[in-house]
């Protein structure tokens, strides 16, 4: 264990990733469960075993909020949870819509998010409602 | 659970001080007033208190700040922060440490100026981001704690239908209980269109539909049910206790739907033997209109997605068919950050019969809702009786 990359947290390879334009998330390598947030062992079979996946990230926005308390001169923003097809929830907004637009039900895709400062994962609305 | 512990312990003491605006006060000193008035009120002396329970948002060591402003030298020593919830949670604590012999008087106390302190509550916020990350959230740019709860109140509508104006329909019910109270903060006449035409706060949350940002203290004394009957007011008896978490952040609450007041409200009813029929007076951590709606549900006032519909036409209003928040709560009363005492105060003074305009005739049984933790992550649910029903 002396290179020092496998001796980053989950959080910070998390974030490394997203640095490098790549959404991924854990996948167990045991009983194949995918992890958010980011852990150092699976917490359904406690293996430490996960290892780091590309996503496509399509999801449905499982709730939704614009927020108007917002820092000067910016416009009320869009926050929502999505439940990506994988099976687990993250915290996001959708980019493509006005903040007003955004329903709960929409499909989403993840997209990331160049910013020299905080890159981040966001999402954009896709043609078609959760069935 | 085992109900031994029913009607084990009981409050003899409770104080309030400064709440609304207290300028020029630092927290300890109305921390040190609500408790030295809780003290007198049990009829004791501080020197008699040897339990503690205490709890802030800002500073990591608090009861040691506390011990050393009371001048107590407590064997009982209690700093669980669940958020604002604590205070309740703290009964439980306080009633294994006193059923088990540790100690004979345990204060519960709790004091803030966020709202005319010089490091005020956006600069805790900002203090507090910073010391406690929310790695996965903080890219969004919520603005917490209303975010949070707006996001429950966005899939509680989905759900099940509820309307904004039924969130409306808790403010305006939690405004006609303040307007009894003259010890609330706030008491002007408010109408539902009022609350749906102010300004919004993070979808479906208009200001009203947000606590208020007060500053205040809340104390109260608890001791053994046998040392209680010497006390100078009417002891109020902890009948049933229980307490529940699943989160920290909203990303991982399990159903935006449900609270674990399912399951502290579980624990508390079998260990008081009662049901929700039994209570006469319900007082709910009100952070935001939704958790009002919400704990009604997941105690078993109404059924699960009929909230919406129980608090309609002022049924929870004065004159309505069950009180809820009868001080006004912390949408209309008072809320300096943390709620959970106030919640347990007001409880106590119905059951003590000592509410004048506000108060509900002969209520013998009282719930306590707590809420803590930015995102419904911490419930405790406490039930409270008089002696006729020990």
């Amino acid at each position: 264990m002396n290179d020092r990359s496998n001796s980053l947290g989950a959080e910070e390879q998390y974030f490394s990733h997203i640095r490098n334009g790549s959404f991924s998330l854990q996948t167990c390598d045991a009983c194949k469960l995918t992890v958010f947030p980011p852990k150092e062992a699976c917490p359904a079979c406690l293996e430490p075993s996960l290892v780091w996946t590309p996503q496509s990230g399509e999801g449905t926005v499982y709730s939704c909020t614009t927020v108007h308390v917002t820092e000067k001169g910016k416009d009320p923003h869009n926050v929502s949870l999505i439940n990506l097809d994988v099976g687990i929830r993250m915290m996001g907004t959708v980019d493509n819509r006005a903040a007003g637009d955004v329903r709960i039900g929409m499909r989403v895709r993840a997209r990331i998010e160049e910013s020299a400062s905080n890159p981040r994962v966001v999402f954009d609305a896709v043609d078609g409602d959760a069935k | 659970m085992s109900s031994n512990l029913r009607g084990k312990i009981a409050i003899t003491g409770v104080g309030t001080a400064g709440c609304g605006e207290a300028p020029g006060r630092s927290e300890i000193e109305l921390l040190g007033e609500a408790a030295r008035i809780a003290v007198a009120d049990a009829g004791l002396k501080m020197s008699d208190i040897d339990g503690i329970c205490t709890a802030n948002l800002n500073v990591a060591m608090w009861p040691l700040n506390v011990i050393e402003y009371l001048g107590i030298r407590p064997s009982f020593i209690e700093g669980t922060n669940i958020g604002g919830s604590a205070f309740v949670a703290h009964l439980m604590h306080a009633m294994l440490a006193l059923d088990a012999g540790i100690c004979n008087n345990v204060l519960v106390c709790y004091g803030s100026n966020q709202r005319t302190g010089t490091f005020g509550r956006r600069e805790r916020g900002m203090a507090r981001n910073s010391l406690d990350p929310a790695p996965y959230e903080a890219p969004y740019k919520l603005f917490n704690p209303p975010s949070s709860y707006a996001l429950i109140a966005a899939r509680h509508m989905y759900e099940f239908g509820t309307t904004r104006r039924h969130l409306a329909e808790v403010a305006v019910a939690a405004r006609r209980w303040a307007q009894l109270n003259p010890e609330a903060f706030s008491r002007d006449p408010l109408s539902i269109d009022e609350v749906l035409a102010a300004r919004m706060i993070s979808d479906p949350f208009t200001v009203y539909d947000c606590c208020l940002v007060t500053d205040g203290a809340g104390a109260f004394v608890v001791t053994r049910a046998d040392r209680a009957k010497d006390a100078r007011n009417k002891p109020v008896y902890l009948l049933g206790h229980g307490t529940a978490a699943s989160h920290r952040t909203i990303s991982c609450m399990p159903d935006l739907t449900v609270t674990p007041s399912v399951d502290s409200g579980k624990r508390a009813f079998a260990m008081a033997g009662l049901t929700t029929s039994d209570i006469d007076v319900v007082q709910i951590y009100d952070a935001f209109t939704i958790n009002t709606i919400l704990a009604l549900e997941d105690l078993g006032f109404c059924k699960k997605g009929e909230g919406g519909a129980f608090v309609e036409n002022g049924n929870i209003a004065p004159g309505g068919s069950l009180p809820v928040n009868t001080n006004g709560g912390g949408l209309s009363c008072v809320q300096p950050n943390m709620y959970g005492a106030f919640a347990v105060i007001e409880a106590v003074r119905q059951l003590r019969g000592s509410c004048g305009e506000r108060q509900v005739q002969s209520a013998r049984t009282a719930l306590v809702n707590g809420n803590g933790g930015n995102a419904a992550a911490s419930q405790s649910t406490a039930i409270l009786g008089t002696e006729d029903v020990l």
